[in-house]
């Protein structure tokens, strides 16, 4: 795993003339497998084509795995394998073929790509099928190239946009699964980017929440998905004379909080436990309301604008 | 169990990581699109059934050509008039050639998002309009540049049979090789200095147009029909301008014209004087100044038609 944050950005913005795009962010990740979160039209691919250097920002820094994304966008694709959302095929070329340009492209001598390339499509579960022209293959075959095709260099970060699009249950699970094994077997480093929650609650540590081209929230996913692990109930709680106290003590508690517009969630096993903290703030809780429940609903409440 | 669902995990599967540093060498990046190139061409019947059918047509018309002049009589000038009949197969050929291999370059690839694949990796869009050119330019050389220097060779070497001006320049006489020698050497010199340029001159108009073409589009045949409609236009002034002038300016304004201006011209000035007076007489002294002409046009307008290709390519909205 990569000691430094695989991505930095700072006060990064890109803007189209007709106003759409993402930003400004200002956002640091460690290595692992974090989720980009948000409906379509969010800005999550309009992120990930600035980071690879496709798109020029309109003002801010971005750094990934240290290199800077205006300056060196060769030597971050050099470190960055990139799966695209759309179907991408080189006309003429069979999908095994397809994966060693890939391979070859990135640097790798001839012979070398070839095995690399066996490697790669080996290890997504591509066989005989992979000397078919990629058209002639299944959407979870062509998905699963694709992902080969951002592997086969070895890259330190991959950038997924999409890859459930389109699978069935089956082939789904399996692309999760095969996400997760690169990233815990290989060390390699995953930004997922999707609009499925639970596909982020699958396989990724965080999730960064996008609406309308902002970061609206940051998610710890694996605390959230402990806290339903044990039974916690998410409770809408309201109190006279203000919430603060009373949340900073569940705070301090060890609860996890999370703010709304109107209001407050306090995940709990149960409500005495709210009520006994309470009293220990001063605060006069008045409901404690069982609420929903885990990321899903956490993201839901952001990309509805309930939360700050 | 199905092919779908692979056994174990990326580990046990033997999936090993390289070392990016220790291999990475991007400058070699434009000749493997053009490898790539190639093995789709290969892959292609579109492509490959003309291209054995070329070679087998191009095979016969040099057989036939060696046939001709070697049974010709001498002094008969069989070798013009069946070279310039030949040629132009050649180039009709080469021209199906462009239209074949030439038109899907870009627009192929646009419409199924390759120039996404290409660019997330750490490919150049200068390199990738390269090896997209050099793989239109080795079809083109293959199937018209080579017959025509073997065309050139064989006439050149049945010259006592067919021997007029053209020809006897470049023949060496066994029998008097000591007098002829130093004169042949310095004939076919000549003749690779004024045609080498030339034809690459036109080969890099022809192929950056057609790059051009093919940039814009998203269907080969839209290319095609981009090209056949300029072509066809250009052809027209041509023959506008042939009924109006008869200096050797006129050939400027056709697309035939530059190909002359630049290849046969000059070696008619040297070799062939009569044939020379035929064409350009009255204004025979306006043959250089055309010919600097007909390059600086050729040249120019092959690197706009470049830096149009790779400009279209930087503006993302075109692939993203």
């Amino acid at each position: 795993m990569t000691a430094g944050p695989i991505l930095s950005l700072q006060d990064l913005e890109k803007r189209f003339p007709n106003g759409k795009g993402v930003g400004p962010l200002d956002l640091e990740l460690g290595a692992g497998i974090h989720g980009l979160l948000g409906p379509n039209g969010s800005g999550k691919t309009t992120l990930l084509k600035t980071l690879l250097g496709f798109l020029t920002p309109t003002r801010g820094a971005a750094m990934v795995l240290g290199r800077d994304v205006r300056s060196d966008a060769l030597g971050v694709r050099r470190l960055v394998g990139y799966m695209p959302e759309n179907d991408v095929l080189v006309p003429g070329l069979s999908a095994a073929q397809t994966v060693r340009l890939a391979a070859e492209l990135c640097g790798l001598p001839p012979g070398r790509a070839h095995e690399a390339a066996s490697e790669a499509l080996h290890a997504v579960g591509l066989g005989e099928e992979a000397l078919h022209a990629p058209n002639r293959l299944s959407t979870g075959q062509r998905q699963r190239m694709k992902l080969a095709s951002a592997l086969v260099h070895a890259p330190r970060l991959l950038f997924l946009d999409e890859p459930t699009n389109g699978l069935d249950p089956k082939g789904r699970r399996m692309m999760l699964r095969l996400i997760d094994e690169v990233s815990r077997e290989k060390g390699i480093s995953v930004i997922l980017s999707t609009h499925i929650l639970p596909d982020v609650e699958a396989v990724c540590q965080d999730a960064v929440v996008l609406r309308d081209g902002r970061m609206v929230a940051r998610e710890d996913v694996r605390a959230r998905t402990v806290q339903r692990q044990a039974q916690d109930t998410w409770f809408d709680v309201a109190a006279l004379g203000g919430l603060e106290p009373f949340l900073e003590a569940c705070r301090n508690d060890g609860l996890v909080v999370r703010q709304l517009r109107a209001g407050a969630q306090v995940a709990a096993p149960d409500p005495m436990r709210l009520f006994a903290l309470a009293r220990k703030s001063g605060a006069v809780l008045y409901r404690a309301m069982p609420g929903t429940e885990g990321v899903e609903d956490a993201v839901l409440a952001h990309l509805e604008g309930g939360a700050a | 169990m199905s092919p779908e669902t692979p056994r174990g995990t990326v580990e046990s599967r033997r999936f090993r990581t390289w070392e990016p540093d220790a291999t990475v060498r991007p400058e070699r990046a434009w000749r493997i699109v053009l490898k790539y190139g190639l093995t789709q061409n290969l892959r292609s019947w579109w492509v490959v059934l003309p291209l054995v059918a070329a070679l087998v047509g191009l095979v016969a018309l040099l057989g036939a050509a060696t046939v001709e002049w070697g049974s010709a009589e001498e002094g008969g000038g069989a070798y013009v008039e069946t070279l310039s009949a030949f040629v132009g197969g050649i180039l009709a050929i080469g021209a199906a050639f462009v239209f074949l291999v030439g038109t899907p370059l870009f627009s192929e690839d646009l419409r199924f998002n390759a120039p996404l694949f290409y660019f997330s990796k750490p490919l150049r869009i200068r390199d990738y309009v390269l090896g997209k050119a050099s793989q239109l330019a080795l079809i083109v050389a293959a199937t018209t540049l080579l017959p025509i220097l073997a065309l050139l060779v064989i006439g050149a070497l049945l010259a006592p049979a067919n021997a007029t001006p053209p020809t006897e320049a470049f023949y060496l006489d066994p029998a008097d090789w000591k007098t002829r020698t130093l004169d042949t050497v310095g004939d076919w010199a000549y003749a690779a200095a004024v045609l080498l340029p030339g034809v690459v001159a036109v080969s890099a108009f022809v192929v950056s147009a057609t790059l051009l073409a093919s940039v814009y589009t998203r269907r080969a045949w839209h290319s095609a029909m981009a090209l056949v409609a300029v072509l066809g236009g250009w052809g027209i002034l041509g023959a506008i301008a042939s009924e109006t002038s008869r200096s050797a300016f006129q050939h400027i304004f056709g697309p035939g014209g530059w190909f002359y201006l630049l290849t046969v011209l000059p070696l008619d000035l040297r070799f062939d004087p009569q044939a020379r007076d035929a064409v350009v007489a009255p204004e025979s002294t306006l043959a250089w100044p055309a010919i600097l002409t007909a390059y600086v046009l050729v040249v120019g307008l092959s690197v706009l038609f470049y830096a149009l290709t790779v400009r279209r390519l930087r503006r993302q909205e075109a692939w993203l």
